[in-house]
């Protein structure tokens, strides 16, 4: 193991053990750790932001003496000083102008992300499930493939109806008719499900994490054993 | 009157309420104790050094790699397939988007692909999405075994720097955009750890190229949310969590340990639950008794 190794290790471990250390209600050596890493990565993320974005995407256009490049450069280089001036009182107003145009432009993509990427394709997969090939096989039905194609969609159906919240008003409580209710209860049930999968993943992710952190702290304390 | 005496039930308690009253009075009686919550700080603590006290003791017994016989996932057995498929000098995107904290889970599911990818003479464009990759690829493609001279380029803005190039591929790349021509990669494969962020280049630029297959490599959090994606074919496979990164020489990663953990919660969890239902019916009887 090298010098630099060396010392890499033993601050990765050092820091490893001020996290741990929240588990006894630390908040020192935590909040030094925390602030460490903020620190180091705003620092890094500042230096990659000027090498990577600002001199290649708006100074080095900008020094074309010909072509649309040194044009094109001008409208970002625009808006930057718009949001500059944001940091200004008086020019809060002219901030919102490139705020403006980003968040109109993200809703745009937005819309037509999930319209064409996400809600299209999984409504045609859902249809899918009920195609003849998928649920027959020669003339025999495939009664696993009918049950899964029955399931998903009544998944989808009752998810669907836990977000509708279309009822009568009576004294001003709103009361859904009972079908619904039943069927959001259903809904509940497959989010349910679905929370649970994504817990115990969550769950193994931190628990993988916390394993290498261990079998690295272990292995370094062997080491002079 | 003797409380025994009196004929109907309520008329011999308030008697006996009556008496007990009189007996106490000029009695110095305790004031009703404010009731303390637990703070619960115990308890984690114990649940912390107990899970903390297992993984130790199951890395200390040994290395245990995981089983050679431990099954894929459909859908990492479709990764596996399609990177088969491949044919030499194909084009092969890899995008990285992954933090730190995500990294060890990813690179084990990752670099054997790599790997596979490289000897299989597949040409790899390795971008990062995020400024911290530039320098956590480092660990990755030596874990892969890739030249240590492998350029690993920044992506800005992530899919949304390439959609102008996806909606029409006649539109020039300004600046420094290190992917020239987005159609001619065969493959495009995401290490991520976010599953927001797979589903942007789903969302964003897969519809606009349709030849273009992509697959995923993710954390197993994340792998519940792309199941849909890959049911409707728009990933062509995806691997994610320990199984899905078996290749059966995996040393460096202690499975017993794993297996350990994932039972002392559970265990945990149970107790948990025992206790929180028993807390909750004590809670309703004296609201009853009230």
């Amino acid at each position: 193991m090298s010098p630099s190794e060396l010392i890499t290790l033993i601050i990765g471990i050092a820091l490893t053990v001020m996290i741990f250390s929240y588990i006894l209600g630390d908040r020192l050596f935590f909040g030094i750790a925390t602030h460490l890493l903020i620190g180091v990565s705003a620092g890094f993320l500042a230096l990659v932001v000027i090498q990577k974005i600002i001199l290649p995407y708006l100074i080095t256009p900008l020094t074309y003496e010909t072509g649309t490049g040194f044009f094109l450069a001008l409208v970002p280089l625009t808006l930057s000083i718009l949001l500059v001036l944001m940091l200004f009182r008086s020019g809060t107003q002219a901030g919102s102008i490139p705020l403006a145009f980003l968040g109109g432009a993200l809703a745009a993509l937005a819309i037509i992300g999930v319209t064409r990427g996400t809600l299209a394709p999984q409504i045609l997969s859902t249809i899918g499930r009920f195609a003849p090939e998928q649920l027959m096989h020669e003339t025999e039905p495939q009664w696993s493939a009918i049950l899964e194609a029955l399931m998903i969609l009544l998944g989808v159906i009752a998810v669907l109806f836990v977000f509708h919240h279309q009822g009568q008003s009576k004294a001003g409580d709103v009361v859904k008719p009972v079908f619904l209710e039943g069927i959001g209860s259903i809904g509940q049930i497959f989010i349910g499900l679905t929370f649970g999968a994504l817990f115990v993943g969550l769950f193994s992710s931190a628990l993988i994490a916390l394993i290498s952190s261990l079998s690295e702290i272990i292995d370094f304390i062997t080491l002079w054993f | 009157m003797p409380p025994d005496l009196l004929l109907l039930r309520d008329q011999q308690d308030r008697a006996s309420l009556l008496a007990s009253l009189i007996e106490q009075e000029g009695r110095v009686t305790a004031g009703k104790q404010p009731s303390r919550k637990p703070s619960g700080r115990a308890g984690r603590l114990a649940v912390a050094l107990l899970l903390l006290i297992g993984l130790i003791v199951s890395i200390l017994i040994g290395p245990a790699a995981i089983p050679p016989e431990t099954p894929k996932s459909i859908p990492a057995i479709a990764l596996s397939d399609q990177i088969q498929a491949l044919a030499e000098n194909d084009q092969v995107l890899i995008v990285l988007d992954y933090q730190a904290a995500t990294s060890r889970e990813l690179e084990a599911l990752a670099a054997p692909l790599l790997e596979q990818l490289h000897t299989r003479g597949a040409e790899l464009a390795i971008l990062t999405t995020q400024p911290s990759g530039l320098f956590l690829a480092q660990t990755l493609l030596a874990q892969a075994g890739l030249p240590e001279d492998t350029q690993v380029d920044y992506l800005p803005g992530s899919y949304l720097s390439l959609i102008s190039q996806a909606v029409n591929p006649g539109i020039s790349t300004t600046g420094g955009n290190p992917v020239k021509d987005l159609r001619s990669f065969k493959l495009v494969l995401l290490v991520s750890d976010s599953s927001d962020s797979i589903r942007g280049w789903l969302e964003q630029i897969a519809p606009w190229i349709g030849t273009l297959n992509f697959a995923a490599v993710t954390t197993q959090m994340e792998a519940p949310v792309l199941s849909p994606y890959f049911d409707s074919g728009q990933l062509v496979g995806y691997a994610a969590g320990i199984a899905d990164g078996n290749i059966g020489v995996q040393s460096t990663f202690n499975y017993r340990a794993y297996r350990v953990g994932l039972l002392l919660m559970l265990v945990m969890l149970l107790l948990g639950m025992i206790s929180k239902g028993e807390a909750d019916a004590i809670r309703r009887e004296e609201e009853r008794s009230e």
